[in-house]
């Protein structure tokens, strides 16, 4: 793999040890950036503090000198500076590292070779500044699948709206897989945007901030929301964000060859309505390699990355020497469109048309979302107000659909099929309303007469053909609809995370669930119904083999179900640590008497451990006595306000071990080993533990969407509510298509002959 | 800035003000722990998930963890809606008594790193105005400033002592509000429309605690099965005045007269807070003046910690005073 050179200025944000005062500018290199431009960006993309570091955030900054433009990717890294202040609290250092976006256009590289290059030097490098960062292949980087996830589709497409995404649902992934996927987003969209893209791999959900995409537990009010590994809901095909999505899976276009066109987009793109239809149009034209030679000489121009070119007015203020420009690397401002953002006079290329001649395998409704972009704030046809003299941003000719051509089918492959998996839903009406033409109103009330027609006919076919709600009955019927997951877990209170982990992954399945308990729960587990049997780990005494005909499913990590406390008077947690670690002799630890298999367990993992047995009625007796320091206690029985040690410090966990029959592999797949395989033990223990209802819908909500209502499991009720529904069903129709027709009769007598598109 | 969008406005607005380190997040994060241990009926809910959150993580992490706050990094704006007690309206002649609705009071509150209040030195060569209204956090909050109407300024004595800078962290934030309210016509009267909650933090910290014994401003409330000492909201003024003496710079004086030339006399008021409270054995259940440090300071490289329970003191007080001060002028139904 090539290596780059990439050259960079920096900043160190902190403070000084034993500081009273706040977050400051430490350091910085004293070179072409000044310290008011590291001023203002460390404040403007400030994302809070994360418990879990490091973090990554990705700013963009852009200054003026002498008339020029320059542009450059900002990289923040967060991460504990070992360090604390005067009252004791720990110092963060953010490092920020400037790179000139020109060298990047010329040698691409990702942000994830850019962390990795960085990272590792001191905290105040020391010149010649420059780091070696492997060169950019856009075809990898994304996960175990080799392309994109339906997370990283929807986020991309959604980005090209022009307002802010948000991804939830990742709060236990690691923070290098995160900066791989605003990685992964970012290769979906063509090169240039990451002069203005900012990004974060962590943002607080009670500050504001200015970051484009972002990852955080909840989704401020003006982002679209993305769930991690399933995407969002895009559903409207004529939605400017389906038609990105349709243009970044396109059947036509090998994946490779879309993402390396994107990657070869290396001018200066923002994300205001200018630039926009811009961005779509190179997005529908990378992935046709033959085509490029041809289009080169349509004045397609080669990136200009060293040329910096004044800038044609206030796009994105990029302003006086030596000032950071504010913030168009932010997203547009909550509940309106974007203010008026005139384009870069550099920032489109002249001619970005492909030839007229490839117009034909442009099957998709791109006019139409170009139309929408380009009228953020003005009328239809016209071109944007924000775009240049000769009209290049504006949707004109190669691209004029003709309007019997119609929508394209969105045909997406097969591979892309599975990866979109949730997307196509309900839509989330989030998206502009777009404007119809003068034909409106007759179309609208034929659309509606035939609307109507069509329903009361299905209506009475259906009133025909039901049964008339006799509840058929036959037992075959139960067995070939099985509706219900056998859950069979042991007769323990502790084994209840493990068990509302498997019934909430069953819920989310679209299945009920019915929890059997038995103190030997392989012997007593059903074979031909589906069925997940609980068996304590190889850790435990309880351990036990699976039942015929079971699979290993997956290793459900459970933090121990006692806890140590400890009196913070007594013992510092420092110490206690220590002796956990067999490094400290003196520490004494009371534990209940009930439980000599935990004490076998203690005395062989901490063998330096003074235990002490107490009455398990009363678990806290010695600590409050002061004759131990420390306790173990159950969950359950409270920790009587000591202070605890929780998490992978904590006592040793056990796991659960799942196993799952054919009948319940058919219908759970591989949800509960996915599931399973995502939970951090240290995480889970320090979430909220305590209440393992709440802390297992947690871990499974953070990987399956939340479940439909699920399927009714006794077959003659089934059948029954069959038999109504199509009752039902036939009245509904009818009855909707009553009100079809009468809004059809409503529109042609009074409905405007035109819907006006939003002001 | 334009305000929040639909996210259910708050009714009232409150900005947190002090330094760094005087406490300000510790006390949002014993907020709960606070009214959990009080016997009337108040509660405090999160009015959005991201809100909740907070409560319910910063909640076990002082009680549970004993750790405090992380010093912060960004302008944090919460959500949260205090439930009070149904009041019991008598029905005609004293017969059935039926209980209204229970109070409610909306709050959205703001958590700044102390150090955007400061004076906004620049590192050397910077640019800017000398407060640092050029900053984007710095006008973000002074935004947010100018959409409370209610203040809880934190003033740590310790800090006080060792540095005296409390005056310069009402100084700037203070005449910058001033400005605005001019300019919008709200400073007819020559006063802000501001209430100001003034908390004299670590009331638990001996320094401070002794100070008050010695001026013998504290009292014992009899319902209070601790029977911890407390200072009254008439003497808080007072021990403010006291500690003010000694102050390291000789400044803090000025912050009384700053609040008096700023504030209606009948809008200010004076708490002496602690967000840990003073240590309490769980045997004798009662203080004890030879051991109430519930504050275990950190050595070389420890977090600070917190001994015992929680007992918090004058927390919940002066948000409910403001929350009631402010419904009372401007009830939630009313639309704004
Ligand atoms: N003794 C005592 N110390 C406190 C109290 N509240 C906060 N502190 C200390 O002050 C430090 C700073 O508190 P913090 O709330 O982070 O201050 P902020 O910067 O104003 O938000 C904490 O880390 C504690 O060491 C209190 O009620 N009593
Ligand atoms: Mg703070």
């Amino acid at each position: 793999m090539t290596r780059r050179e990439i050259g960079f200025e920096w900043a160190l944000e902190g403070k000084r040890p034993g500081a009273h005062d706040d977050y400051e500018l430490l350091s910085w290199s004293d070179d072409r950036l000044g310290p008011e431009v590291f001023e203002e960006i460390r404040s403007r993309y400030a994302t809070g503090l994360s418990a879990d570091l490091p973090q990554v955030t990705i700013a963009v900054a852009a200054t003026r000198e002498r008339e020029r433009v320059s542009r450059h990717i900002v990289l923040a890294i967060q991460d504990w500076s070992g360090h604390r202040d005067a009252t004791n609290r720990k110092i963060v250092y953010t490092r920020w590292f400037y790179v000139p976006y020109h060298d990047l256009a010329a040698h691409p590289v990702s942000y994830a070779a850019l962390y990795h290059a960085l990272a590792g030097l001191p905290v105040t490098p020391s010149p010649p500044l420059a780091v070696q960062v492997p060169e950019f292949d856009p075809t990898t980087g994304f996960g175990e699948e080799g392309v994109p996830g339906p997370d990283a589709l929807s986020a991309a497409a959604l980005l090209l709206t022009g307002r802010p995404v948000c991804v939830v649902g990742a709060d236990s992934v690691p923070m290098i897989e995160r900066l791989r996927f605003l990685d992964a987003v970012a290769a979906l969209l063509p090169y240039g945007m990451r002069a203005r893209l900012t990004a974060a791999t962590w943002t607080s959900s009670t500050a504001r901030h200015k970051i484009r995409l972002s990852f955080a537990r909840h989704a401020p009010e003006d982002a679209y929301e993305v769930r991690w590994r399933h995407g969002a809901e895009i559903t409207r095909r004529d939605s400017p964000a389906h038609v990105c999505l349709d243009l970044l899976t396109r059947s036509d276009v090998r994946l490779a060859d879309l993402l390396r066109g994107l990657a070869g987009e290396t001018e200066p793109l923002s994300f205001g309505p200018a630039d926009r239809p811009m961005a779509v149009r190179l997005l529908e034209r990378s992935g046709y390699p033959k085509l490029r030679p041809d289009s080169a000489d349509e004045a397609e121009p080669e990136p200009r990355g060293t040329e910096e070119t004044p800038d044609g007015g206030e796009p994105d203020h990029p302003v006086k020497r030596g000032t950071a420009a504010p913030a168009s690397g932010a997203p547009d401002p909550p509940g309106r469109e974007p203010a008026p953002e005139r384009n870069d006079g550099d920032a489109l290329p002249a001619g970005t048309s492909p030839p007229a001649g490839n117009a034909r395998r442009l099957t998709l409704p791109v006019r139409s979302v170009l139309t929408w972009l380009g009228r953020g704030r003005g009328r239809g046809r016209s071109p944007a107000p924000g775009a240049p003299p000769d009209g290049t941003a504006a949707p004109t000719t190669p691209y004029r659909r003709t309007a019997d051509e119609g929508p394209a089918p969105g045909a997406v492959p097969l591979s892309m099929q599975a990866a979109l998996g949730g997307l196509e839903h309900a839509d989330r009406g989030k998206q502009a309303r777009s404007g119809r033409g003068p034909q409106a109103k007759v179309t609208v009330t034929v659309a509606f007469a035939t609307l109507g027609i069509t329903l009361i006919g299905l209506g009475v076919v259906a009133l025909v053909r039901a049964p008339g709600g006799d509840p058929p009955t036959g037992p075959d019927v139960a067995e070939a609809q099985p509706g219900t997951v056998v859950i069979q877990a042991a007769n323990r209170p502790e084994d209840a995370f493990a068990t509302n982990v498997v019934a909430e992954v069953v819920r989310r399945s679209g299945y009920r669930f019915e929890i059997r308990r038995s103190d030997i729960p392989a012997a007593a587990a059903p074979v031909e119904k589906p069925a997940v049997v609980l068996i304590a780990g190889p850790d435990s005494a309880l351990t036990g083999e699976p039942p015929q005909g079971f699979v290993q499913a997956g290793t459900i990590p459970v933090p121990s179900a006692d806890v140590l406390v400890y009196d913070i008077g007594q013992i510092t947690p420092e110490k206690l640590r220590a002796a956990l670690k067999g490094q400290d002799k003196d520490v004494r630890v009371s534990l209940p008497d009930t439980d000599p298999e935990l004490a076998e367990a203690l005395k062989r993992r901490y063998p330096s451990l003074r235990l002490q047995p107490v009455p398990a009625q009363d678990p806290l007796r010695a600590l409050r006595d002061k004759v131990v320091q420390a306790a173990v206690v159950p969950r359950t029985a409270g920790d009587g306000g000591y202070a605890r040690v929780d998490g992978p410090d904590g006592l040793p966990g056990r796991t659960i071990l799942a196993f799952y029959n054919e009948a319940a592999l058919d219908v759970l797949h591989d949800a509960l080993g996915r599931v399973a395989g995502s939970i951090d033990p240290g995480a889970l223990a320090s979430a909220e533990y305590d209440w393992p209802g709440k802390a297992a819908a947690r871990v499974v909500g953070a990987v399956l969407p939340p479940g439909g209502p699920s399927v009714v499991s006794r077959a003659g009720e089934r059948e029954s509510d069959q038999g109504q529904d199509s009752l039902w069903l036939a009245l509904v129709l009818i009855a909707a298509g009553g009100v079809a027709g009468f809004v059809a009769l409503i529109v042609a007598i009074r409905g405007p002959s035109r819907f006006e598109p939003r002001p | 800035m334009q305000s929040e969008p639909s996210r259910g406005r708050p009714d009232h607005n409150i900005s947190m003000w002090g330094a760094p380190g005087s406490g300000k997040t510790t006390l949002l994060a014993a907020l709960f722990i606070a009214l959990t241990r009080r016997n009337d009926d108040w509660k405090i809910v999160g009015s959005d998930p991201a809100s909740s959150d907070y409560l319910i993580e910063r909640t076990n992490a002082l009680s549970r963890g004993k750790v405090f706050p992380e010093a912060s990094m960004a302008l944090e704006r919460y959500h949260w809606t205090l439930i009070g007690p149904a009041p019991q309206k008598t029905g005609l002649w004293g017969r059935k008594a039926k209980p209204g609705p229970p109070a409610r009071i909306g709050l959205g509150m703001f958590d700044a790193p102390g150090g955007l209040f400061g004076t906004g030195r620049r590192p050397a060569g910077g640019v800017g105005a000398p407060d640092g209204a050029g900053d984007p956090r710095r006008q973000e909050l002074l935004d947010s400033l100018e959409q409370s109407r209610g203040i809880v300024f934190l003033f740590d004595p310790i800090r006080e002592f060792t540095f005296g800078d409390a005056f310069d962290h009402m100084h700037a934030p203070l005449a910058r509000l001033a400005e605005r309210m001019l300019a919008s016509g709200e400073f007819t009267d020559g006063k802000l429309p501001h209430h100001i909650a003034v908390c004299v933090t670590k009331f638990d910290d001996p320094r401070v605690l002794e100070t008050a014994e010695k001026r013998r401003l504290l009292t014992v409330d009899l319902d209070d099965p601790y029977r911890l000492p407390r200072v009254a909201s008439e003497d808080a003024r007072e021990l403010f005045h006291e500690l003010c003496q000694v102050s390291a710079s000789g400044n803090a004086d000025m912050v009384l007269n700053a609040l008096d030339q700023y504030f209606h006399p009948d809008r200010i008021r004076f708490f002496a807070t602690s967000s840990i409270g003073f240590y309490v054995d769980r045997r004798t259940k009662r203080f004890d003046w030879d051991d109430f440090q519930n504050m275990v300071p950190g050595e070389a490289d420890e977090d600070s910690r917190i001994r015992g329970q929680l007992h918090p003191i004058n927390v919940v007080e002066p948000m409910l005073w403001l929350g009631q001060r402010l419904a009372a002028i401007r009830p939630s139904t009313e639309i704004s």
